[in-house]
């Protein structure tokens, strides 16, 4: 064999395309010198070490299915489905009209990461959305109920009418109020957390039924495991986002740090476990970051290091 | 992605595909769309563009799914697809791409000079990168082969050449490779001789 055929007869079998007698013809060879195997034992291992480009195949998806859903699907059909959609469409808007657009229709409010947004629903209820949440409502409260669902976090200030209960939908819990205020926390995959302000609201998870009813100044919780939980105290910085308010009365820098991840949507860990025994008191009013973790630094000696959304708080801490 | 093909072939995915099953259409993206990008790339030689091409061709797939006929199965239809969009992209046939001979062996050379050049941390990452530099058929050849199991055969009809141009193909890759990958197969040696030592 001449060195060109040697290498189309190794590249043959590690392709998986040699024959039985390929095969040994190969085996032969490598057993003739070892020179003969290193040169096979090196090109198995480029074989063996070649490695596929990296693909993202989930995130592609996630950009193609928001193009695919974007598309209007009749305009792709052929001409005989189009004519076909546009009488339906006429028969269809016909419809309403005669029923005066009886269907219910729903608008949907987003806000981004750093936006916060003032909502007024149609019954005069005011709903003020947090960073990064999804509420969508029946636009004309029509049905027996008024009609919400929510992904994140709102604050909802409710006028009372007691015909008409007002309910959020998420997806652990439900919640029912006749008129009240109150600030319900709700993000995928996380646990339902309520904190009334005025008035007695219904907090009922999904998944167990179970239901707890929450009057002013308390909160209660629905865990990822479907359970509804009651806390008789509230933690007034829930509300922060919403008063710029943070308020801290002898807190344990564990609780701190919690109220400040909340605030400022950011991560915080921590260098040694008596780093959160330490107590703080203060207030700040619309504090930026950097002032409330200063404060802390100085009265409690510590120091921290931020890179990006990731703080990490070091020092020695507390006894 | 085994336990999916079990469950349905591309073939029947595609039948459902066809009446309006996005689920279907899901699947297929998700079983193929690497492959496919990898190798838009091999002829494309950029990433981005790579991905764009084979999103537009699961668009039109999606799209004109009432029109399609398959003469084989949908796998090589999305080879196909994807390989006259990348060669539309380039302006460029394939037979030109395929004709065009005698850069070769400069370009032999140059893939000596440049890995010497490289600050690839280990040997798989001087391997990727030896595999980048290799002439456009020669890559596109090993790429189809080595990571999508692809036989000869396969590769011959895909690309629309035959077995024998796959074969020599195959060969000057692996030969390339190797020539450009000596220095760093010094350890190997190494370890070789320790062994046969005993």
């Amino acid at each position: 064999m001449n060195e060109q055929e040697t290498i189309r007869l190794i590249t043959r079998v590690l392709a998986n395309e040699a024959s039985v007698e390929e095969q040994q013809q190969l085996e032969r060879w490598r057993r003739q010198e070892t020179r003969n195997e290193l040169q096979y034992t090196e090109m198995l291992h480029i074989w063996n070490n070649a490695l596929p480009g990296d693909v993202d195949t989930d995130k592609a998806w996630q950009t193609f299915a928001k193009r695919l859903n974007k598309q209007p699907n009749v305009f792709k059909l052929n001409r005989i489905f189009r004519i076909a959609a546009a009488v339906i469409l006429i028969g269809v808007i016909g419809l309403f009209v005669g029923k005066q657009m009886s269907g219910p229709s729903y608008q949907t409010v987003q806000t981004t990461l750093n936006q916060v947004k003032e909502i007024t629903l149609p019954d005069g209820s005011v709903a003020m959305l947090n960073q990064g949440s999804t509420l969508t409502y029946e636009k004309n409260f029509k049905g027996d109920v008024r009609e919400i669902t929510l992904d994140g976090e709102a604050f909802f200030e409710v006028v009372k009418n007691p015909a008409k209960p007002f309910v959020i939908t998420s997806e652990r819990s439900v919640t029912t109020v006749l008129g009240t205020s109150f600030n319900l926390n709700t993000r995928k995959g996380e646990a339902a957390l309520l904190t009334v302000v005025t008035g007695k609201v219904s907090f009922a998870a999904i998944a167990s039924k179970e239901e707890v009813i929450v009057t002013a100044h308390q909160s209660a919780v629905i865990d990822t495991d479907g359970h509804a939980v009651k806390a008789e105290q509230t933690d007034i910085n829930t509300l922060a986002w919403k008063t710029n308010t943070l308020s801290f009365n002898d807190a344990s820098l564990e609780d701190v740090f919690k109220s400040l991840e909340h605030y400022f949507n950011i991560k915080i860990t921590i260098e040694h476990k008596q780093i959160h025994r330490c107590h703080f008191t203060g207030e700040f009013v619309k504090p930026s970051f950097k002032q409330v973790m200063d404060v802390i630094g100085k009265t409690l000696q510590l120091t921290y290091e931020q890179k990006g959304r990731q703080v990490l708080v070091k020092g020695k801490g507390c006894e | 992605m085994a336990a999916v093909q079990a469950l349905y072939t591309d073939n029947q995915l595609f039948g459902r595909m066809c009446s309006g099953d996005k689920g279907a259409l899901e699947l297929l993206f998700k079983m193929h769309y690497a492959s496919l990008c990898r190798f838009a790339k091999s002829i494309l030689k950029d990433n981005e563009q790579a991905e764009d091409m084979v999103q537009e061709v699961f668009m039109k797939c999606w799209d004109k799914r009432e029109q399609i006929q398959l003469t084989g199965s949908f796998k090589s239809y999305l080879y196909t697809a994807v390989r006259n969009h990348c060669f539309n992209a380039l302006k460029i046939n394939e037979r030109k791409f395929w004709m065009e001979e005698g850069m070769e062996d400069d370009e032999r050379i140059a893939v000596n000079d440049v890995i010497d050049h490289i600050a690839a941390k280990t040997l798989q990452d001087k391997i990727t990168r030896a595999i980048e530099l290799l002439p456009d058929k020669c890559r596109l050849t090993f790429q189809l082969s080595r990571f999508e199991d692809m036989s000869y055969k396969e590769i011959a009809e895909t690309m629309g050449v035959s077995v024998k141009t796959v074969e020599n193909q195959m060969g000057k890759a692996l030969s390339v490779l190797r020539t450009s990958l000596a220095p760093y197969m010094k350890d190997l040696a190494v370890v070789f001789s320790l062994f046969f030592a005993f």
